[in-house]
């Protein structure tokens, strides 16, 4: 009498199979573009007027206090959002004198190069961690400061 | 005499064969004393069969003898029940589908954690390259890691605390 062939090792297959192409499958999900928001936020002890200047809102405030930075005052001077392309750089012009050069890169890894008057200034290079902000900023005149502030808005 | 006529003769006798057939036969009989001691010797033949066909009876009645088989059947031993095969041989055939499911799981997982796609936390996941492409200009980071914020600072080279190691640093730096 012939044996029925077991469906065990066949199934087994398949799902070695469906879970090889799942974690295979993140790589691609990895090297997806990037969304990204940008903020140039202006930061001094002296208040400037509401009607010129907008101010940041509070909660995001309390956490640039929690960072700690220690300005009183938090003014948005810009913001941008754009999408970075998988591999691929994107140019943020945050005013005439500070542009943010993003880069996607493999890893998942981000770059972010500051270029000031046209002269690259910094370069940081750090894995994606989600949630996390990340800024780039100096000091101003008479105590002042600035720093652009970048977000992931949600990988697409 | 030909086969073929030894069987229509058979035929003939048996009375199988139309009317004409047999008028013909008959008549052929008649006349070939080869073919009448033949039909004697099967006469004789089928006779001696018809008279000594044995007679195979059931000693028994029929309602006794059917009685039996069923009173034979009825008082057979009830078959045994396949014991309880316990709770590891009914969960054995999941085993091969379950522990396949959880080596994918732990796979998934463990390549997941490593390759950042979790987010996780720890500290060697974040390892960040900060590099100051101008001479004029030195950087420091910091990551707060209760507001998950990463700092990049520059400031020009001459104003860099010495105290300030250029290196990441976790909530103890303020910025002002």
């Amino acid at each position: 009498m012939n044996r029925a062939h077991s469906p065990w090792p066949r199934l087994l297959l398949r799902i070695l199979a469906a879970g090889l192409a799942t974690v295979l499958g993140t790589g691609p999900l990895m090297a997806a573009e990037l969304k990204l928001e940008l903020r140039l936020i202006w930061c001094t002890n002296e208040k400037l007027p509401h009607d010129k200047h907008k101010e940041v809102d509070p909660a995001t405030v309390e956490k640039f206090r929690k960072v700690p930075f220690k300005w009183k005052y938090y003014y948005e001077i810009n913001r941008m959002t754009g999408t970075v392309p998988s591999r691929g750089t994107k140019p943020f012009k945050m005013s005439d004198k500070c542009t943010i050069e993003i880069t996607e890169m493999a890893g998942p890894k981000v770059e972010a190069k500051l270029i000031g008057e046209g002269r690259p200034v910094v370069k940081a290079t750090k894995n994606l961690a989600p949630g996390e902000w990340t800024t780039i900023g100096g000091d101003d005149k008479d105590g002042a400061g600035w720093f652009v502030l970048i977000t992931e808005l949600g990988e697409k | 005499m030909k086969p073929e006529q030894e069987l229509e003769l058979q035929a003939y006798l048996d009375g199988e064969l139309s009317e004409r057939a047999a008028r013909r036969v008959a008549d052929w009989m008649a006349m070939d004393p080869e073919a009448q001691a033949l039909a004697a010797e099967l006469r004789m033949t089928k006779t001696a069969l018809a008279g000594n066909d044995p007679e195979l009876a059931v000693p028994e009645s029929r309602d006794f003898y059917w009685s039996k088989i069923r009173r034979v059947i009825e008082s057979a031993p009830p078959a045994e029940p396949n014991p309880d095969p316990g709770w590891l041989v009914a969960w054995r055939k999941y085993l091969v589908p379950l522990s396949s499911l959880a080596l994918v799981a732990i796979l998934a997982i463990g390549i997941a954690r490593f390759s950042g796609i979790t987010g996780s936390r720890d500290p060697w996941m974040n390892l960040t390259e900060v590099e100051s492409l101008s001479e004029h200009i030195a950087s420091h980071t910091f990551r707060s890691r209760s507001e998950n914020v990463f700092v990049v600072w520059i400031s020009p080279q001459d104003q860099v605390p010495e105290e300030t190691p250029a290196t990441e640093e976790e909530d103890d730096i303020v910025i002002q």
